[in-house]
This record gives C-alpha cells, sequence and structure tokens, in this order.
C-alpha cells in the first residue's frame, strides 16, 4: 500500500480513539432503533451505558452539535465537490 | 459509491459489500461518522481530504477543480495498479460530485470495469425533511453559482433547489465561503422572478442521529444577511400555482376538467 495512506489512517485512528465510546454510541444511534427509544427515554444514562464519558454527555445534552461534530473530525471544508462549468464526462 | 448524508443510517448493503471487499478505499467524507465507518469496513483507508484544495497553500492545487483532479489522478494509479478499488464520496456519489463521474469515465476508457452505485444525496433528505414532493409541481436543480452566471431558465411554478450556495459567486474556486457578493448577486438574480418577500428556505440535512435538521425560513430580501455553511441547500418554493397548457389540451382534446 502506498505511504501516504498509512499516514492517513494513522491519523484517523488517533481521532477515533480520543472519542471511541461517543462513535460508538452516536453510530449504533442511526442503525438500532431499540436504542433510541432508550435514549430518548433516559439520554444520560443509555450515554452512560455505553460507557461515553461525562464531558461528552454534557455535550449531547446541551445540543452542542459543533463541538461534537468537531471532537468526531467532521470536516466540511471538504464539502464542495461540484464545478460551474457544465463538464463533459 | 457514497455513504448518503447520515452515516451509517444511509450505507446501502450493496455499498458495504463492496466497501468490504475492496483492496484499497478512497474517500472523500466530511461528515461525522463517515470515515470511522468506513474504517471499520476496510482499514485500507486513504482520506482524500489530505488532497482537498488547501485555501491556505497550493500544495494541492491552486483551485478546487486542481485538487479534483489530483484526486482523480490518485485513485487512477491505483486501479492501474490492478487492485479493486472503492471509491467513496458522501451523500449520492454523483449528484453535484465532479471527480466521481471523471474517474469512471477515465478508468473505462483505459478499459477497466467502472461502475457507481446509487445513494441517498443532501435531495433525497431535503424531499422527506421538508415535505415536498418534486412530483407536485416539477422540481429544478441548479448549482447556485451556475444559476447566476448561465442562461438557465427559472421556473416559478415549480421548486427550485440550489446547491452550493455556501461557495456561491465564487467562479475562481479558490474560496470556502461565499463570494463577496456572491449572495447579493443570488439575491439580485431571484429578485427578477419572485418578489423581495418572498419566502426561501435555507436547509442543511442532519448529520448526526441526535440533531435535527436545518430549516429556515426567511424571505428573499433577507438572503444577503444569511448564515450560510458549505452544507446549506437554498430552497425557492414556487411562486405561484401552476397554469394549464389550454392550447395544448385544446389541440389534442384533453379533457380540462380533469386537470383542475
Ligand atoms: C458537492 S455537493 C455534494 C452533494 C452530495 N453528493 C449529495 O448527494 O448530496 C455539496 C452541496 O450539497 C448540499 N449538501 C451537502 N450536504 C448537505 C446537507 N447535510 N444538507 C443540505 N444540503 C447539503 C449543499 O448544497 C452543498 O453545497
Amino acid at each position: 500500500m502506498p505511504i501516504r495512506c498509512i499516514k492517513v489512517i494513522g491519523r484517523t485512528i488517533k481521532g477515533y480513539i480520543m472519542s471511541r465510546q461517543l462513535t460508538d454510541f452516536l453510530t449504533n444511534l442511526s442503525t438500532d432503533d431499540a436504542l433510541v427509544d432508550a435514549f430518548n427515554n433516559d439520554k444520560e444514562s443509555t450515554m452512560k451505558a455505553y460507557g461515553v464519558s461525562d464531558k461528552h454527555i454534557e455535550l449531547v445534552i446541551n445540543k452542542n452539535y459543533g463541538e461534537i461534530q468537531s471532537i468526531l473530525g467532521a470536516d466540511y471544508t471538504i464539502a464542495n465537490n461540484s464545478v460551474i462549468k457544465a463538464f463533459k464526462k | 459509491m457514497g455513504t448518503g448524508i447520515l452515516t451509517p443510517a444511509h450505507l446501502t448493503q450493496a455499498a458495504i459489500s463492496k466497501i468490504k471487499s475492496a483492496d484499497i478505499v478512497h474517500a472523500l467524507v466530511p461528515d461525522p461518522l463517515g470515515l470511522s465507518t468506513i474504517k471499520k469496513l476496510n482499514s485500507k483507508l486513504c482520506n482524500l481530504a489530505e488532497f482537498y484544495y488547501d485555501i491556505n497553500s497550493d500544495r494541492n492545487g491552486e483551485n478546487r477543480l486542481e485538487s479534483y483532479d489530483r484526486m482523480v489522478e490518485i485513485v487512477l494509479k491505483d486501479v492501474f495498479h490492478g487492485l479493486k478499488v472503492c471509491c467513496i464520496f458522501y451523500g449520492h456519489p454523483g449528484v453535484y460530485v465532479y471527480p466521481s463521474h471523471v474517474v469512471i469515465e477515465k478508468a473505462r476508457k483505459a478499459g477497466y470495469k467502472a461502475e457507481m452505485l446509487p445513494a441517498i444525496s443532501a435531495e433525497d433528505c431535503l424531499y422527506a425533511d421538508l415535505g415536498i414532493d418534486p412530483g407536485r409541481c416539477g422540481s429544478q436543480s441548479y448549482e447556485a453559482s451556475q444559476y447566476l452566471f448561465y442562461q438557465h431558465t427559472t421556473n416559478t411554478f415549480a421548486n427550485m433547489i440550489l446547491w452550493q450556495i455556501g461557495v456561491v459567486g465564487d467562479e475562481s474556486l479558490k474560496r470556502l465561503e461565499p463570494s463577496e457578493f456572491g449572495l447579493a448577486m443570488l439575491a439580485d438574480k431571484l429578485s427578477n422572478f419572485y418578489p423581495q418577500d418572498h419566502e426561501v428556505i435555507l436547509y442543511e440535512a442532519s448529520r448526526l442521529p441526535i440533531m435535527d435538521y436545518r430549516s429556515d425560513k426567511i424571505e428573499l430580501n433577507q438572503l444577503v444577511q444569511a448564515k450560510v455553511s458549505t452544507i446549506t441547500t437554498l430552497v425557492v418554493p414556487p411562486l405561484s400555482n401552476l397554469p394549464i397548457n389550454r392550447e395544448f389540451c385544446e389541440k389534442w382534446n384533453i379533457d380540462l376538467e380533469s386537470l383542475n
């Protein structure tokens, strides 16, 4: 595999480990409706049971989505991928 | 292939299986759960974000287009090495995405098999969240700057969806925000067809399962001051009801009663 990819993966892993529980919790929340029900019923204990840290629980409860996204490594500077000129394929 | 807008909820079974079986995965995915989800499926991940246009240096080219062309080269290199390559973009990989179409075309031209898998785009989320059915009165969809600078027609009877208003007016493709007069130009162009108090919607689909979508309704005259980001889409609802084309209907003897 080319070296550049190994470097990039390294960065991704680091970001992931730092917030793994929160990432895992939100990942499962997006596909598991029973977890959604539990979360809606009692946000704090549901996240605690998942091992989400107190700091991250607070961010979720306070709806601090900007901070959460940056902790998880969202990068919306790269969101625009289209050009203006009509392009030939 | 595409991750959809909310990962992993929007990932299709077909996409998951392609990601798992690839020799290498290239991904340009901005959302918070995107890369970690892909990494769980395949650890051989190359983050194309590293090659995205860097506003502070020319390391990835002089504008967005140059950086997309580099991404195409990087992906093709692995294809030409004989690897089974999976290339991932967020949303639908073919909806307002330049490099995906180019990479497929070039790979095919060079004799390799390449296919695009459909996925959920921001437009799909928009229809669901805002309760708009494009079939109700029609829909038109443009890249915002292309709408400004080219002679697109404006159909005020149908919904209009304007993409990339977060970089509107920037013909240089060097900015990651609207140009100085981008939103003013957009308001100016739209006001040729819609009244100043026409309601428009700033829309952002949710990127986290705990988060609501954004649906800010403003008047056209407030657009210049609006807060827009790189993921904001503008919806311009129709101005008036769709009139019947009587001349055509009469020519073909259509029962007008059934259209009213
Ligand atoms: C380069 S296009 C990519 C679209 C993507 N391929 C898709 O299928 O939705 C970027 C534009 O898509 C729209 N977009 C992307 N994410 C969005 C979101 N979460 N909500 C609303 N619009 C979004 C915005 O108009 C943004 O400027």
